[in-house]
């Protein structure tokens, strides 16, 4: 049973990341669901016999809920198109961070479109790039940013010299 | 003396379709370093897991041969001028055998003096040369690749560390930080590294470390230890290849073991049963005695046989949330009316350039419809194809094909049944895809095949409409796959159809009422020649001899099925004693024809024969032309040939009364027509 991931990341926004940079993530659900033996995630107990179930359980159902059947797609489709502007707006005045939010509401958006099969084949692939380009300008604006205030998180000198290359 | 060259590539895990041909490449690319560089070996053995691309060179020599040649150059009045100057012609003779000028000496022979250089070179060691084994690793070319650290470098996955060992000695090959050594790794979980002292000890160490280096052997152990168990439990399993060898490469370690999931599954069809444990578990769907799919199934782990429980019921347990999936895809999708399906269609994209599924399907239904007819077939079948052309990609929105693309038809046929659709209409869904590889299997059922090939000309049609082309190295819609497949299907099913005739009456009939773009002007011509090719393609693979299929390839005909007649009829003749006359009879005619530009523009007239072996071909031609089998006209021709001949003794073709001459040449052309159904005979070779 496969109970972490190890994932590289070599680009970025587009970017190639240098040093490649990973992440490693464990199934904590996973890994308890074994030590306590239950088969369901909503099983597992959270503390003091309050379970999972207890605290998810409900949340999970509304979600579901309003993604496969009370989401308004045509209030949807706007929504992106008005989460996209604002983005590009913001990284127009390099609001780095408000921009990056507003291209994850793109994201999250697209995804519940799709979760009501609400955009076809070709269309899928406009939307995908749509958010890709948002996601790229975003990286190159961030990387310019800290250029700016000398990568402040490097410290050794050889080190930022790696991170002016990663502009 | 010759020793065994180890070199061992270790790696993070890498992607098993991957592993097999990447350890064959570096085998390969050694071979062609060592020879480049004159090193005698035996033979290449390779060994290669998911974290380990290895060979094993036998009996490399030591060092490349000595050189001690005498080398030829030019004359002495070329190589010198008349002050005694080397010219151009010296030095570069000198210096392509690796020496100079003052090396040069000349000799006579018969007369005349020519310079000579002693060549003696000691041969290069093979510990030098093998350090160029980095170049091999930063040749290797693989489907993506990745950087890791801060190197520029890329590999298929991450490089950990190198062995290279000839014989007993550390050949220190650099790739980036590391440097080849004797230590390798064992199994990640079970193993320590081992230090070798030979190159030889490569594969018994790793067993005692958990590896079993040899992929054969990891696939033997697998089927052995699944034969096993099978047996034990009287179950059957079928162990797809593909599957198998994938899982061979996903292990160091094998050890197979039994699951079992709630029969309750088993309402679900035995397609997404199988895909769930293959697709994304690796599972060997298992069968009874009776061959029927049972609630078991086979897997192989990547270690030894501890803690087995727990690792099977870890891999059922992740195997019911997959049945899960699809028991509520299922259930969901039968909800539903097909038409419920069928009206989504109209927003699935068949191509962006090309249009959506429903437009498709409308278009097949009226090539489907045009091609019953021509072929006349019964009116059930027509009746079965109209309904089967309304639903065929229906399944592509429900949510199991979602889920399982590979599914798409398959799923098609189970919901049309469900439906309570005509058992022909079901079938035809799911066989409207077949084949689904070159040499696949072929739709069985008669609406099955009719529904694949109208599907597959409007696919082909659409996308040269569109302009998207196949080149010769470029066919990402795998258009000749599908006329391939056409071809193959017609040829099945005895199907007629001259692609010449029949394309341009489709696009004809479909032009103004598809918003599609058809092709125009020759275009319907370079689709009639790019399905005639994929005919060329089935004579290859089915063995016809290849002066045959030149023959009946020039011919113009059209007709896949005429064609693969006229190359029956001569082969099966091919070695006949007839076969030489005859041939040379009918090319002797051609040959004429096209020395006297004749082009077939005059009527025969009887009153002009004034020889009986004129009216004696007349009678036979006319015979022959009411002749439909090809066999019979091969035979027919067989009988003509001597009227053929004594047509030739007694008349002068070119005659020099113009009319006379006219009228003997369309006699000849009559004959060449008949002989063109069979093939261009001139191309045929006679022994």
């Amino acid at each position: 049973m496969e109970v972490s991931q190890f994932t590289y990341f070599q680009v970025v926004g587009e970017l190639d990341v240098k040093p490649t940079m990973s992440e490693i993530t464990y199934g904590v659900e996973r890994l308890a669901s074994y030590i306590q033996d239950v088969n369901s995630v909503f099983d597992l107990e959270w503390g003091n016999g309050v379970l999972y179930r207890d605290i998810f359980k409900q949340p999970e159902y509304e979600h579901s809920k309003y993604a496969f059947e009370e989401s308004d797609q045509d209030q949807l489709l706007k929504f992106f198109d008005i989460y996209e502007a604002t983005a590009k707006r913001l990284l127009g005045q390099n609001l780095v961070h408000p921009a990056y939010d507003y291209i994850l509401k793109c994201s999250h958006t697209f995804n519940l479109l799709d979760a009501r099969g609400a955009v076809s084949v070709t269309e899928r692939a406009g939307y995908l790039s749509r958010i890709r380009n948002l996601a790229h300008e975003v990286a190159v604006k961030f990387v310019e940013e800290r250029e700016k205030r000398g990568f402040p998180l490097l410290k050794s000198a050889e080190d930022k010299k790696a991170g002016v290359e990663n502009g | 003396m010759a020793k065994d060259y180890l070199f061992e590539i270790g790696t993070e895990e890498m992607p098993a379709h991957v592993v097999p041909r990447s350890v064959k490449q570096l085998a390969d690319r050694t071979r062609k370093f060592l020879k480049e560089n004159g090193l005698k070996f035996k033979d290449i053995k390779t060994f290669a897991t998911p974290r380990r691309l290895t060979i094993l060179v036998e009996d490399l020599a030591e060092k490349q041969d000595d050189i001690d040649e005498v080398k030829k150059g030019p004359a002495k009045k070329i190589a010198q001028d008349a002050d005694g100057n080397w010219t151009k012609a010296a030095q570069g003779f000198a210096r392509g055998q690796g020496m100079t000028t003052d090396d040069i000496y000349f000799e006579e022979i018969k007369g005349t003096e020519y310079a000579y250089v002693h060549v003696q070179k000691e041969g290069k060691k093979a510990t030098d040369i093998l350090l160029g084994m980095s170049d091999i690793i930063k040749a290797m070319t693989f489907p993506t690749k990745m950087r890791w650290d801060s190197n520029d470098f890329e590999f298929v996955r991450p490089i950990h560390w190198l062995v290279s060992l000839f014989g007993s000695d550390v050949v220190p090959v650099k790739i980036l930080d590391i440097t080849a050594g004797r230590k390798t790794q064992g199994h990640r979980f079970l193993g320590d590294s081992v230090v070798l002292a030979n190159a030889d000890d490569y594969e018994d160490a790793l067993k005692d470390q958990y590896v079993i280096a040899n992929a054969e052997e990891r696939k033997d152990m697998i089927l052995n230890q699944m034969n096993e168990l099978v047996k034990k439990n009287h179950w059957q399993v079928k162990p797809d290849r593909d599957l198998l060898e994938e899982v061979t490469y996903l292990v160091e370690y094998p050890t197979v073991f039994a699951g079992s999931f709630d029969e309750k599954y088993l309402n679900i069809p035995d397609e997404v049963l199988i895909t769930s444990m293959k697709d994304n578990q690796r599972y060997f769907e298992v069968y009874d005695e009776n061959g029927k799919l049972i609630n078991h199934f086979i897997a192989v782990r990547n270690g030894n046989k501890d803690y087995l429980d727990n690792v099977i019921s870890g891999n059922e347990k992740v195997l019911v949330a997959r049945l899960d999936d699809a028991q509520f895809f299922y259930d969901e999708d039968r909800k539903y009316p097909l038409s419920h399906f069928v009206d989504r269609l109209k927003n699935v994209s068949f191509h962006d350039k090309i249009g959506s599924m429903a437009e498709k399907m409308q278009r097949v239904r009226m090539i489907g419809d045009y091609l019953a007819k021509r072929w006349g077939l019964p009116e059930n079948v027509v009746k079965d194809f109209d309904r089967a052309s309304e639903l065929y990609k229906f399944d592509l929105v429900t949510q199991m094909v979602g889920e399982f693309a590979e599914l798409q038809g398959v799923m098609g046929m189970h919901y049309a049944r469900l439906a309570g659709e005509d058992e022909e209409v079901a079938v035809a869904i799911k066989e409207h895809y077949m084949p689904a590889t070159a040499e696949g299997p072929l739709p069985e059922t008669t609406v099955g095949s009719l529904l694949s090939v109208a599907d597959k000309i409007d696919t082909i049609v659409t996308f040269f409409g569109a302009g998207m082309i196949p080149t010769s190295s470029n066919d990402p819609y795998a258009l000749r796959r599908y006329a391939y497949g056409i071809v193959r299907i017609l040829l099945n099913q005895k199907w007629s159809l001259p692609f010449n005739e029949v394309l341009p009456e489709i696009i004809n009939m479909l032009n103004g009422v598809t918003p599609a773009k058809l092709p125009k002007g020759d275009a319907d011509q370079e689709i009639a020649d790019f399905i005639r090719d994929r005919v060329k393609q089935y004579l290859q693979k089915n063995n016809f001899k290849y002066d045959i299929v030149d023959a009946v390839l020039a011919s113009s005909q059209q007709d896949p099925s005429q064609i693969l007649a006229a190359a029956n009829v001569l082969q099966l003749h091919h070695d006949d004693a007839e076969f030489k006359p005859v041939v040379e009879s009918l090319t002797r005619i051609d040959n004429i024809l096209k020395k006297s530009k004749f082009k077939g523009n005059v009527e025969i007239d009887e009153s002009l024969f004034d020889d009986n072996s004129e009216k004696e071909l007349y009678a036979g031609v006319q015979n022959l032309q009411k002749v439909e089998s090809l066999a019979d006209l091969y035979q027919g021709f067989v009988q003509l040939q001597p009227v053929i001949d004594q047509y030739f003794d007694t008349n002068m073709i070119m005659a020099k009364d113009e009319k006379v001459k006219n009228n003997r040449l369309a006699q000849l052309y009559a004959v060449s027509e008949l002989a063109d159904r069979l093939g261009d005979l001139s191309k045929l070779v006679i022994k």
